[in-house]
């Protein structure tokens, strides 16, 4: 006799029948997530542990869990797995996060004393007005064909709905 | 089973209207929702969010707008086809590995113009102020309304101020969600807002009631400011009273640099929906979402 439940065999039964726990339906994700992110924040979490995770569950679901971890999570986390980068100490809520993504990714984290890659130099500001959409002039003709009328629409509508019964007769008359 | 109408407005600028669009009709499209963005705003706001400049500016040389259809329909008189101008697709960003479905009636910037000369053209046919609201009634009535069974969630970003067409969109929607930011000010544009289409209308005064309550959405909050936190409470108060003006929203959407950059068109790869609102998504526009279904819906 187990002496415990089996966790996992209840998970996968209750992901294959969600119609047995139709009140617990706002729960899952919830718990999902609560069981993801306890992972992310296990002391003994390494680098490719952390990819592992974003492999298995998916980029996507990796995205909205880590979306949804404090700030103060996110950078437990990222100064756990890569606490040599050289940006880490005035790093903000923002770079974290990027960060946390990047090592998800596959970027490795820094050795002591590795620097990090220059940042790309900013390209200069484009003019405020270089692009101006509003400048497009209209010339005042309907290039498009005109809108049936509602005559022609409900002919339109009646044909399209004969259309689809016919092939249900002929489906019925094969049946007989 | 048709899609549900919903305006996003209010007199007062700058209160995050088109914000709100923009992230709740990509909320709704990331929740398998196929959604239509119709741009009631002259200045083009959330046509150029969506659109980006070159395919607006090539919407606009067509005539595929707001505009360019009010002026064909009402003003010269053709028979101008409204959903010829609805681009599909329009989205460029991504959820599990597939746009967002929302497509966009684009306005321009003449859509201001074209107002006014409708106003002009049929006074000049001898139309009352009360025909001219009748007509547009109608055209909303005969064209915008239907536009519903194509899509689940119909969007009107409305312009500042109440231009005719945005009047109109605001009492024949099912919801009317009106931003408001929790200042001094802004209330009093609420307020003034309220008062003009929810309270000094009805039938008795020739004008068509509203078929949704105001459901106010405090946007740009700040909970450490004390204007906030006291403005909040008075709204809070307001919409617990027997005789509220207006229903509240328990979702506050916050001041925050991540939900003012997902309005800025980006060149390069097309961004994911969860990199793009970040947190915001189970803080903000998860609970958002609910809200409105649960408005629109019921529990």
């Amino acid at each position: 006799m187990a002496l415990d439940v089996d966790g996992y065999a209840v998970l996968q039964a209750i992901a294959a029948a969600p119609e047995a726990f139709p009140d617990i339906r706002a729960e899952i994700p919830k718990a999902a997530r609560t069981l993801v992110v306890r992972q992310l924040k296990a002391r003994g979490l390494k680098a490719h542990a952390l990819r592992n995770i974003r492999d298995v569950i998916g980029t996507e679901a990796f995205a909205l869990i880590a979306d949804g971890m404090t700030d103060a999570e996110v950078k437990a986390v990222v100064a756990r797995l890569d606490p040599h980068h050289p940006t880490l100490k005035q790093a903000t809520p923002g770079w974290l996060r990027r960060r946390l993504a990047a090592l998800a990714a596959g970027e490795a984290p820094l050795r002591r004393g590795e620097s990090a890659p220059p940042e790309p130099a900013a390209p200069a500001p484009p003019r405020a007005l270089g692009s101006r959409p509003f400048a497009a002039v209209w010339d005042g003709v309907d290039h498009d064909a005109p809108a049936a009328s509602k005559a022609e629409r409900k002919e339109a509508k009646a044909v399209a709905k004969k259309e689809r019964k016919e092939p249900e007769k002929k489906k019925g008359k094969k049946k007989e | 089973m048709s899609g549900k109408l919903i305006a996003v407005a209010n007199m007062k600028g700058g209160v995050g209207k088109t914000t709100t669009v923009v992230m709740l009709a990509e909320a709704l499209a990331a929740d398998g929702a196929r959604v239509l963005v119709v741009d009631l705003d002259p200045q083009a706001s959330v046509s150029v969010c969506l659109a980006g400049d070159d395919l607006l500016a090539q919407m606009i040389s067509r005539g595929r707008t707001l505009e360019a259809y009010l002026a064909l329909k009402l003003i010269t008189r053709h028979k101008p086809d409204l959903r010829a101008r609805i681009q599909p697709g329009v989205s460029l960003t991504t959820h599990k590995n597939r746009p967002l479905e929302l497509a966009l009636l684009p306005s321009g910037p003449h859509l201001r113009l074209v107002e006014r000369e409708i106003l002009y053209e049929l006074t000049e046919r001898k139309f009352s102020m009360s025909d001219i609201e009748g007509r547009l009634w109608t055209l909303f009535q005969d064209e915008f309304a239907p536009l519903a069974q194509a899509y689940d969630y119909v969007f009107f970003d409305c312009a500042p101020g109440i231009s005719p067409m945005t009047e109109v969109a605001v009492r024949a929607a099912d919801l009317v969600l009106v931003t408001s930011i929790p200042d001094f000010l802004s209330t009093y544009g609420l307020n003034a807002f309220v008062e003009t289409i929810w309270r000094r209308s009805g039938r008795k005064d020739g004008h068509i009631a509203p078929r949704s309550a105001p459901h106010v959405l405090v946007t740009r909050y700040q909970a450490q400011v004390r204007q906030h936190q006291q403005t909040l409470a008075r709204l809070v108060a307001e919409a617990a009273a027997a005789d509220a003006g207006f229903h509240l929203l328990d979702t506050r959407i916050p001041q925050a640099a991540a939900l003012a950059d997902a309005l800025v068109p980006v060149g390069g790869a097309p961004p994911t929906f969860s990199a793009k609102y970040g947190a915001h998504v189970p803080n903000v526009l998860i609970p958002l979402v609910a809200e409105v279904k649960d408005i629109l819906h019921g529990p």
